[in-house]
Order: structure tokens, then sequence, then C-alpha cells
């Protein structure tokens, strides 16, 4: 089948995806180069496209390579290389492929609930946490699990190393909290969870980043108001994190010498858990100077 | 088939009755009320079954907003309130997965503290997922009920006495569940006989947040245009309310749908005004309503006429 022929192996497709975005014919070493395939690899793969004429030859001094505009499919080919190279490029598609694959079943928390409303002083590449209903986990991780095969995209996995251009962390979860809300974010509608209840998760769960990103959260999130603080305490009572929220936002009055959390002498009494105070430091010096 | 309860399974499930005593659960007193207040004494009933709903539903009211037709009444003169099915509801809960694990959650609590029961395999006192309708974001539950009456249901293949109550919420509304929540007790016509056990306090609709609902309910031409809408929009209006709070309501919904509120208020008085030449078939309708409501029915072109003033003047 001809289409086998021309997208056989991911040289091939490679190969032709370069050749598609490159304004200029191209020389065999180049192709090479580009596309991270072996000097052999490439030069027979690129006879068998000359042969079936999706490749045409141009001998000016080098020996160039370009798509043939006189292949029947070369323009149908090029549109369909160009525009799967855009294709999930950006956070928000990946957003709306997450709400497209997942419908009602999921939402995003932790680090993305916590930062909704804010804008993040230090840069991180984005990192969506995503919860799936646990019923619902087995038929759609195999679903998102693909996503993490694109080039920009990685799914998270214990000792994954470098974060992806954009990464995912999938769990699964047993409900979907009743404050998750439909909400437009990065320009998506999506479900997410409410600030208060993206920063709890972020402290009392284990999750692959430093304490400092929560910390900076809680602290941006109160310093611009969005933090309803009553209701994070009930949260986190109910998620039986209350004593740890307690003792943290004890140590960031001490340090900061101010009320900012307006934790009274019983809540301190309560307060209980591993702080950072090292990085609450940081994190003072790196909001309030 | 008929299934037919032992008498040690109609005490059964009687007892699952919090609110409201064995005594006050006979035709006796539905009878009563139907002389009193000129309401058919098994319509009367369901709205004892309402109470005792509401008050199943108190474990999760703070996710909740009572509002629709049934809420109206809890606002009104006994003596002109009308009979009415189901139980409405607006959500903060915006996700129905979120919305039905809570529902689930409740079933449980129901379940463990004897409330809800199987009886010869049939349900009674949960609520009963029927169908969720992703358009209006509502979940429809039913929520079975003894019947002191001889209704009959048929569930799984048999015939069983029962009386099934409509329970609807909402998801789609939770970006405004209400302008402003009453959190108020329930308050009935059938509490002027009956004096439940407990008194049940549940965050209502206000009275603004209803008669800007019943606006939108009584749009032109949406084929949706009811006898009870205008009614209820009549005795509202009646009521002391804050037409600055309807037109915010009004507002609100306006811009989100991409409409002109001005225009939403003009729509419902227009269709008043056409229920008004309906005379004849109002008087069918007062047979769900009680004595007040019946004289007010008497004169219903004219009570047409003042509801869609009424309606336009708030726009003012």
């Amino acid at each position: 089948m001809m289409l086998e022929l021309i997208f056989g192996t991911k040289t091939r497709i490679k190969l032709l995806y370069a050749l598609a975005q490159s304004s200029k014919p191209l020389t065999r070493n180049e192709l090479a180069k580009m596309t991270g395939s072996g000097m052999r690899g490439t030069y027979e793969q690129v006879e068998e496209l000359i042969g079936l004429g999706v490749l045409k030859e141009s001998v000016n001094g080098r020996s160039r390579l370009a798509l043939d505009p006189e292949f029947p499919l070369h323009d149908n080919l090029r549109d369909l290389l160009l525009s799967s190279g855009e294709y999930l490029r950006t956070p928000q598609d990946l957003l709306a492929a997450l709400d497209r694959i997942c419908g009602d079943n999921y939402y995003l928390g932790s680090f993305t609930a916590a930062r909704q409303n804010i804008s993040p002083i230090d840069y991180d590449p984005p990192v969506y946490a995503v919860s799936i209903l646990k019923d619902h986990y087995k038929r759609l991780y195999p679903r998102l699990r693909v996503l993490g095969k694109l080039a920009n995209i990685k799914l998270y996995e214990k000792n994954m190393g470098e974060a992806g251009d954009i990464t995912i962390i999938i769990n699964a979860c047993e409900s979907i909290p009743p404050d998750v809300m439909r909400s437009d974010f990065l320009g998506v509608e999506v479900w997410v969870a409410s600030v208060e209840r993206g920063i709890i998760e972020c402290l009392a769960r284990e999750t692959p980043f430093a304490l400092y990103g929560a910390y900076l959260a809680l602290l941006q999130n109160r310093l611009d108001n969005v933090l309803d603080i009553a209701y994070f305490k009930k949260l986190a009572d109910e998620e039986g994190s209350l004593p740890v929220i307690q003792s943290i936002m004890s140590k960031f009055d001490e340090i900061a010498g101010k009320r900012l959390f307006e934790i009274t002498e019983e809540e301190k009494s309560m307060a209980e858990g591993m702080v950072d105070e090292k990085e609450i430091r940081h994190v003072i010096n790196t909001v309030m100077g | 088939m008929r299934i037919s309860f032992s008498v040690e399974e109609k005490t059964k499930l009687l007892s699952t009755i919090h609110i409201w005593r064995r005594d006050q659960l006979a035709q006796d007193m539905f009878r009563k009320l139907q002389v009193k207040y000129g309401i058919p004494a098994y319509l009367t009933e369901t709205m004892f079954w309402h109470m005792e709903i509401l008050y199943r539903l108190l474990p999760l009211c703070e996710f909740l907003v009572f509002k629709g037709g049934t809420c109206v009444q809890s606002y009104i003169d006994p003596m002109f309130q009308r009979a009415s099915n189901d139980l409405d509801f607006n959500t903060t809960i915006q996700n129905p997965n979120a919305l039905m694990q809570k529902i689930e959650n409740l079933n449980n609590q129901l379940k463990t503290r004897g409330t809800a029961v199987e009886i010869q395999e049939v349900p009674y006192g949960f609520f009963e997922f029927e169908s969720a309708d992703r358009v209006s974001g509502t979940l429809n539950y039913r929520h079975r009920m003894p019947s002191r009456f001889g209704e009959y249901e048929h569930v799984t293949g048999n015939d069983v006495q029962a009386k099934s109550i409509r329970v609807q919420i909402n998801c789609k509304h939770a970006w405004l569940p209400a302008i402003k929540k009453v959190v108020k007790p329930v308050e009935f016509f059938i509490m002027e006989e009956a004096v439940p056990r407990e008194v049940v306090i549940f965050p209502h609709s206000s009275i603004e947040d209803l008669i800007a609902d019943k606006i939108m309910a009584t749009e032109e031409h949406t084929g949706r245009e009811r006898f009870k809408d205008v009614y209820d929009l009549m005795v509202l209006l009646n009521l002391d309310f804050n037409g600055t709070l309807v037109n915010n309501k009004l507002a609100l919904i306006a811009r989100k749908t991409g409409r002109d509120p001005a225009e939403l208020q003009r729509s419902s008085a227009n269709t008043v005004m056409a229920f008004g030449d309906r005379g004849n078939e109002a008087q069918g309708f007062a047979s769900m309503v009680c004595r007040g409501g019946k004289e007010l029915i008497k004169d219903w072109e004219i009570g047409c006429e003042k509801t869609a003033r009424k309606i336009l003047q708030a726009e003012e």
C-alpha cells in the first residue's frame, strides 16, 4: 500500500517532515543531522522515496533533495506533515485534549489549581496535575499516555529526569471534590479545583516538586487576597492536614514578623508537622523582598 | 405482579419517616387538609413527603439551594399555596460527578441510619439516579416514598404501593446558585394542621431569585409556558421584594446568555397577558390551588393584567 511505503518508518516520517518544513532543498548529510538518523539509514530511505516519486533530487554542485511538486499527493502530503507538526504544540492544545479525553471525570489540582489566579514569580515549564476518577482511570489512562509520546509532552514518572516542555502528572482519585469548577484556564475551559484545595494538595500530598513552589503559591495567593483563609482551614481539616498547615502559617507569621495568616494562639498550640524554615525564608525574600 | 406488604413491612416503612408522626400520615389528616384548603388529599400527601425529603437532604444543604415551584410555596400565605410535584435545587457543585458522589455518600448515610431501606427488593428512601440532561445541566433523581393512598408504581416488573418524588439538581447554575440565599424554615400549608417533629431549616432561593426564575420560565414562544408559573408570579409579586435584586439577577443571566434583560421582562409580561385570555382553562388549574388562590383565579384575567404590569414596572 502506497501510504505504508511513504510513511513506513519513523526515519521516513522525520525526513519528510524536515523537508516539508524547509524553505530550500537539503543535502543527505543535512537531513541525517536534522533528523538524528544514521547516514546509512538516511541514504537508504531517501533512495526509496526518490523511487516512489515522493522526493526529487536536484544536482547543482551538490546533490540536494526536496518534496517533488510533481508527485500527485504532494500538496496533501505537505499539508498533512506541516499541520501535524503544529498539533498539540501548546499548553492550550494539551488542556483542550485532556478535557476532550476525560470529559467530566477529572480535575486539575495541585500546582495548576494553586496558581490559577496568580502570575508565578519564578518561571516553571507548564506542569499539569490531572486527577482522574478511579472508576475511569483504567479506561482513560491509555488515552492520555499516548500524549506523552509526543516530543514536547512528558508524562510524569518517578525518576523521570528532566521535565518536558509540558509535563502531565496523572493520579487516580476517589471522587471529584465539590469545589471543582469549570474555569477558563489559559483560554481553555477545564475542570479546576479551588486555589485552597490546590495549595493543600501541594503541601499534603507527595509531589515531584520542592516545597518551595507550594510555599510560594501560598504566600502569593495570600498577598493577592485570593485565598479564603476560613475555607482553607476547613479544607485542611477535612483532608487531615490542618496541624501542618497551621504550622506553616505560624512559621510564615513568625519569620515575616507580620500577621500574614492571622493565626491565633490556640491554633499555634495545635500546629504540628514538618516545615522547611529555609524555604519559607527564601519565599518571603522572593515575594516580599 | 402486584406486591403487597405485610403489616410488619408497612410498619418498617413508616418507621423510616422522621419528620412526621404515624398518626399524621393518615388519610384522615389528608382529608381534613383537603376540606380546609381545597387541595385533593392525594396531592396534599406529596407536601408531607417533600418536607421529609428536604430533611433527608440536610447533610448536603451547604451545597444546595432550594428553588422552583415547591420553594415558592414556602414563602406564601398557606391559603394561596398550591400543590407541586417536584423538588428543584441549584447547587454550588458544578461537576456532575462530584455531585453524584455526594448523593451516593448521602444514600449510604441514609441506609446506615435505617432511613433508606429495601422491602421485598423495592428500594425506598434512596436518591436513585434517573437521568442527566447535559444541555440544562440537570441531574434527575427519584426518591420513593410510601403511598398512603393506594397509588401504585411499576418497579422492576412489579406493581408496588409507592409514590416517587422527582428531585432535580442543576449543576449549571453553580456560577449563580442564588442572587441571595435565605436560610429559613420550610413552611408548607400542611403545617397548619400537622406540626412536624422538627423544623426543617433549609437554604431557599430568595423571593427575588424566584421572581427572576419565573420571569425566565414564562418567556414567550419557548413552549414551556405553564399556568403554574403564571400563578406563582401572580402571588410572588404580591410579596415584599427588592426590585433591584430581581433586575440584577436578570441582568446577570442576560449577560451570560447574550440577551437583553428588558426583553426578558417584556416577553414574560406578554406571556402573562396571553394567559389572561385563558380564564376557563385556569379554572381547571384552580383545583391544585388552596382556597385563597381559587378566589384569585376567579378574577384570572384581571390578575394576569396586574401581574404583567408589575413585571414591566420592575423593568423601570
